[in-house]
């Protein structure tokens, strides 16, 4: 029902908008104080001239028009996105034109509510049949998703007198990742000295086969096992037990008070923070966030899982307590619990069901 | 070229365009334009780096100083010029400001000055412009206007883009943006080629928007604004020496006449010859005192008119009657048998003469056309002189003359003439003695101080002549043995009158003295005679068949009155010769002036209705022709639903072209792009392609989860199966996670089973 309230409104918005710059207003006005001169003057040449300053209008908006013309623009998303840190945003622009080249061309992001955000990319000259980058850079202060609903295109080539946009319907969700921060030495050697000396920094084919789970990104295809996977309809891989004492489990508390919403930030945030220094370090590691869990695993793959996790978490109203953990949170796991709380998070590390602050 | 270099140029060429188009309207000395010319070739060299550059950004202060002290200047000699305001000074203004802003270029704001000056130069050359040529400099500024525009803005681009957005990068930025500007790649003759083809559309729509924008304004009711021709000689008062001396090298035209007996002559030679010994009357004078010619402005010496309506073309006609004709015409039809007719074309003239063939008997003035707020009429005179007055239309009393005018905008009239240097017989006059006692006295006053002295001259040229014939023929031999023509006058200061030291002294002069001489000696020697300003000759013009008269073909005679013969013109100044055929390119481009004059400068709302008729007519709507009451078919009714038809379509056309295009380019912005860029995201566009087919398209605006979330409430088969497409294909766009191929193949053979269960 909403999309079809919303198609009449995009039957109406104009797919192009005109604007008049403040050279354009100053223009017009001298064209309007030239055609009364000339009429009331009674002097023909003067009609001439103000002919030509219409004349000189229309074309700004013709050629303007014939500049953006079979445009296609894209973007070109980063890799990762963290709140609170700059990224680029890549910005291309394909000239479909044969012979006519664009110049002086503004290509500016649409968030949510159609507003351009506050940068913008600018090509000088695309010329015909090329495509040509360029990138802005931006800070998005919140962690989850911002859409992006479009392009806006605009320029004020040749004369400057009005700027012409046309808007391009190109959605995208953009995911940012919580804000890292420092994670204490503390936290970390006191995490670690509960998994062991050995350590590797990558996921391998080693160890008893400890069962099937769907595929994930990242994973080895040939731990693909294919017979499971023809008949479940999906993809499935095998799974081995790695050694004990390198796994751990990041268990974020979600039960937060409405008012400690930026204390849960600095939680996720730090949450984060630790998940991607203990993967970096070759660990096993895996979440739990309220009633969502990430089976720990090893590799930069299981980084970006934690990570789009986190950027989603909520936090929760009612609270799941500590016990009501996945099973394979607590089997052979070492759990590092993050709690909000004011000014710095609480990380309470624990093995099974015995936990001990550290920080 | 580099963009900085190229840019430059443009500017340069804008503001010389816009000088060179007020240097053709004769308005600025050739001192003023040399020294502009000179200063804008020296600031090509003040560059921002440059020694000179750097100079001028030093003596900003005195620049600023000379630049007060100069319109403080402008301002003084506009005050000083009033109640006739002459606002040229302000153009010398603006002319040292255009000057000094080259000079000063520094930024993209310096750079706008010039060419808000520019633009203020070319608007005064269109106010002030009386040539064709002006024209030419319009399209030249167009073109220039065009490209200078455009490569301003993309200056000005680069520079708001490469250097204010990130300040603290400034040293990085400002090297990127200098290298833009030398950069010789921005802009090619491909560029200066289309837009070079945009200028000259530009220059079309401007002529469109000048023939169709209605001349309805006060302006136009008011008669305009329009700087009249200033031609000597024709004034009430004729100082003798200055007629000549002004008009020598004049190339200003005064009239323009098609006359059909002369165009009918087939030989140019003969032809030459007739149009050389043309005599255009202008004005009459009968007094000479001290120098110069003046109107006694009796009423005996009036003009006397006889109006009447012709009833072919609704034309006034004014038939001049002579009072001292033995029997007088009656009725105008009889008057002009056997004579010339002419139609003449007289521009703006400061002093609205009526000239005609010598002896004009009568004028006929056409109605104003339909929508014209002026009309003009004809006013006598003394001395069968008439002048011509304009008048605002009065739209319920065509002929209602109570709103005159004082400027005089032009006229066009047809005139019938005798030739005045011979006797008609049909038109005898009245002996001196059968004449009213005095009527011809203001022709025989000598000036006192001459008296003496030319009595005793006539009397020694004239004697043995009795009848007045004879008397002309003695006077006009002598003058032209003794004296000598020539326009470089000297004159002997200590004698006062010019006339006394051409007869007695220096012996040689222009047509003026020698007619002036002449009228003098004739009425000590008893002739009455009248001094005649007029013009002699005229140039052939084959485009028009026409005649061109110049101001430099001024010319003075006399006209006698020899009794029963009538005024018989005299022509005292030795005959020269003068060619009377312009060459091909002077003809057209005295035809291009005319056309100028006419379609241009004079376009008003009578020429639009009459535009719009003759489109009317070619277009097959119905429609009167003009003063004829012609009824034209108009469009028949199938033509009208055809033509309809036609115009229904193509907007329905145009407007669905829009979308059409629009569709097809997001298609291809939201789609096409990433064709080859990710192999999972192919196979995910074809599932949706398919699902759309189906009946469950993906809306534009939906992200591919909410597509997906959506498409769990539909009967659909292989959900599991998009849903892993969906997350695949979401890791590969927005995480730039690598799929590999043999996963993608797996997924491409799945995704086949997913369509819309039936």
């Amino acid at each position: 029902m909403a999309s079809l309230r919303a198609r009449p409104g995009r039957w109406f918005r104009p797919p192009r908008k005109f604007r008049l710059t403040r050279e354009g207003k100053w223009f017009i006005g001298a064209t309007l104080v030239l055609g009364f001169a000339a009429v009331n003057g009674g002097i023909n040449l003067l009609f001439l001239v103000f002919g030509m300053l219409l004349c000189l209008l229309v074309a700004n908006g013709v050629l303007a028009e014939a500049s953006m013309r079979r445009l296609a623009p894209h973007r070109q998303l980063p890799h990762a996105i963290y709140a609170g840190s700059p990224f680029l945003m890549g910005i291309a622009v394909r000239n479909h034109k044969n012979r006519v080249a664009t110049f002086s061309l503004e290509v500016e992001d649409l968030s949510a509510d159609r507003n351009p955000v506050d940068r913008r990319c600018f090509f000088l000259k695309i010329p015909a049949g090329r495509r040509q980058e360029t990138s802005y850079r931006r800070t998005l202060a919140r962690r989850g998703i911002h859409r992006l609903t479009g392009l806006r295109m605009s320029t004020r080539f040749p004369f400057g007198l009005l700027r012409r946009s046309i808007d391009v319907d190109a959605p995208a969700d953009l995911l940012v990742y919580p804000a890292l921060m420092p994670v204490t030495d503390l936290v970390l050697r006191t995490g670690l000295s509960q998994l062991g000396e050995k350590q590797t920094a990558a996921r391998a084919r080693s160890g008893e086969f400890h069962g099937l789970r769907e595929l994930r990104p990242g994973d080895d295809p040939s731990s693909i096992h294919w017979r499971t996977s023809a008949r479940r309809g999906r993809p499935f891989v095998r799974e081995f037990e790695e050694e004990a004492g390198r796994t751990v489990v990041i268990v974020l508390e979600t039960a937060v008070d409405p008012e400690a919403s930026l204390d849960f930030e600095t939680a996720v945030s730090y949450a984060a923070s630790l998940a991607l220094v203990l993967i970096r370090r070759g660990l096993r590691v895996g979440l739990v966030a309220g009633a969502f869990g990430i089976v720990p695993e090893i590799g930069g793959a299981q980084g970006g899982q934690i990570l789009r996790a986190l950027a989603l978490v909520e936090p929760a109203a009612n609270s799941q307590s500590a016990g009501e953990r996945p099973a394979w949170a607590g089997h052979g796991a070492t759990t590092l619990t993050v709690t909000a709380a004011p000014g710095r998070p609480s990380v309470e590390v624990g093995t099974g069901m015995a936990l001990r602050r550290i920080s | 070229m580099r963009f900085r270099l190229v840019h430059k140029l443009a500017t340069y060429l804008l503001a010389g365009i816009a000088v060179f188009t007020l240097a053709t309207s004769s308005v600025l000395s050739s001192f003023t334009l040399v020294l502009v010319v000179l200063f804008c070739a020296l600031s090509w060299h003040a560059d921002p780096e440059s020694r000179l550059g750097n100079l001028v950004a030093r003596a900003t202060l005195a620049f600023n100083i000379v630049t007060l002290l100069f319109l403080a200047g402008s301002v003084f000699q506009v005050a000083r010029s009033f109640p006739d305001v002459d606002l040229l000074p302000f153009l010398d203004f603006v002319l040292f400001l255009l000057v000094l802003k080259l000079f000063q270029r520094r930024g993209n704001r310096d750079y706008l000055q010039v060419y808000i000056l520019s633009f203020l130069v070319m608007l005064a050359a269109a106010w002030l412009a009386t040539s064709v040529v002006f024209v030419v400099g319009f399209g030249f500024y167009v073109l220039l206007a065009t490209w200078t525009l455009m490569l301003f803005h993309l200056r000005r681009e680069i520079e708001e883009n490469y250097i204010v957005r990130h300040a603290s990068e400034s040293k990085a930025e400002q090297v990127t943006a200098t290298r833009v500007l030398n950069s010789r790649r921005v802009v090619g003759l491909a560029f200066f080629a289309a837009t070079g083809a945009v200028a000259v559309l530009v220059l079309l729509g401007s002529s469109l928007v000048f023939a169709v924008v209605p001349r309805v304004g006060l302006g136009f009711i008011l008669g305009g604004v329009r700087r009249p021709v200033g031609i000597a000689g024709f004034t009430d008062e004729v100082k003798l020496g200055m007629h000549g001396v002004i008009s020598t090298d004049n190339q200003t035209v005064v009239l323009r006449s098609q006359i059909p007996s002369i165009a009918a002559i087939a030989d140019d030679s003969a032809r030459d010859r007739v149009i050389s010994s043309l005599y255009w009357r202008g004005t009459v004078y009968d007094t000479y005192d001290k120098g110069q010619w003046l109107r006694s402005r009796e009423d005996k010496a009036r003009t006397q008119l006889a109006s009447f309506q012709s009833p072919a073309e609704l034309a006034r006609g004014y038939l001049l009657t002579d009072p001292f004709e033995v029997n007088p015409v009656r009725g105008w039809r009889a008057s002009i048998v056997g004579a010339i007719e002419q139609t003449v074309e007289v521009v703006a003239l400061s002093h609205p003469v009526a000239f005609a063939l010598d002896r004009p008997v009568l004028f006929e003035i056409p109605p104003p056309p339909a929508g014209a707020f002026t009309a003009v009429d004809l006013e006598a005179r003394w001395s069968d002189e008439v002048s011509l007055r304009m008048f605002r239309v009065n739209p319920a009393n065509p002929y209602d003359r109570r709103q005159a005018m004082t400027e005089f905008l032009g006229a066009r009239y047809r005139v019938y003439s005798r030739a005045a240097d011979r006797a008609h017989p049909e038109r005898a006059s009245l002996a001196e003695e059968q004449l009213v006692p005095g009527a011809l006295d203001n022709y025989l006053r000598i000036p006192e101080p001459l008296t003496a002295r030319l009595a005793a001259l006539a009397s020694d040229i004239m004697a043995g002549q009795r009848t007045p014939a004879a008397k002309v023929q003695a006077v006009v031999g002598w003058l032209r043995k003794t004296h000598t023509y020539t326009t470089n006058l000297k004159r002997d200061d200590r004698i006062a009158d010019p006339l006394e030291d051409f007869l007695f002294a220096e012996k040689d002069g222009h047509c003026e003295y020698f007619a002036s001489a002449a009228a003098i000696l004739l009425r000590a020697g008893g002739v009455p005679t009248r001094y005649v300003n007029g013009f002699l000759g005229g140039e052939w013009n084959d485009l028009r068949q026409a005649i061109t008269v110049r101001e430099n073909r001024a010319h003075s005679w006399v006209e006698a009155y020899l009794g029963r013969e009538g005024w018989v013109r005299v022509d005292a100044t030795p005959s020269l010769s003068r060619t009377s055929r312009m060459g091909k390119l002077r003809q057209l481009v005295d035809a291009a002036e005319l056309f100028w004059g006419r379609w241009v400068v004079e376009y008003n709302a009578s020429q639009q209705i009459l535009l719009a008729q003759r489109l009317g007519q070619k277009l097959g709507f119905s429609g009167r022709a003009y003063g004829g009451g012609r009824h034209v078919t108009g469009l028949t009714r199938r033509q009208a639903l055809v033509f309809a038809g036609i115009v229904v379509l193509a907007i329905v056309i145009v407007s669905q072209r829009r979308r059409f295009m629009r569709w097809r380019w997001q298609r291809r912005s939201a789609e096409g792009s990433l064709r080859g860029e990710a192999p999972i995201a192919r196979v995910y566009h074809a599932t949706v392609k398919r699902l759309a087919v189906a009946g469950l398209p993906r809306r534009p605006w939906e992200t591919p989860h909410e597509y997906l979330a959506r498409l769990k409430d539909s009967p659909l088969e292989g959900g599991g199966i998009f849903e892993q497409l969906t997350e695949l294909y979401t890791s590969a766009t927005y995480g730039n996670a690598e799929i590999p191929p043999e996963v993608v193949a797996s997924i491409r053979g799945e995704s086949r089973q997913v369509d819309i269960s039936t």
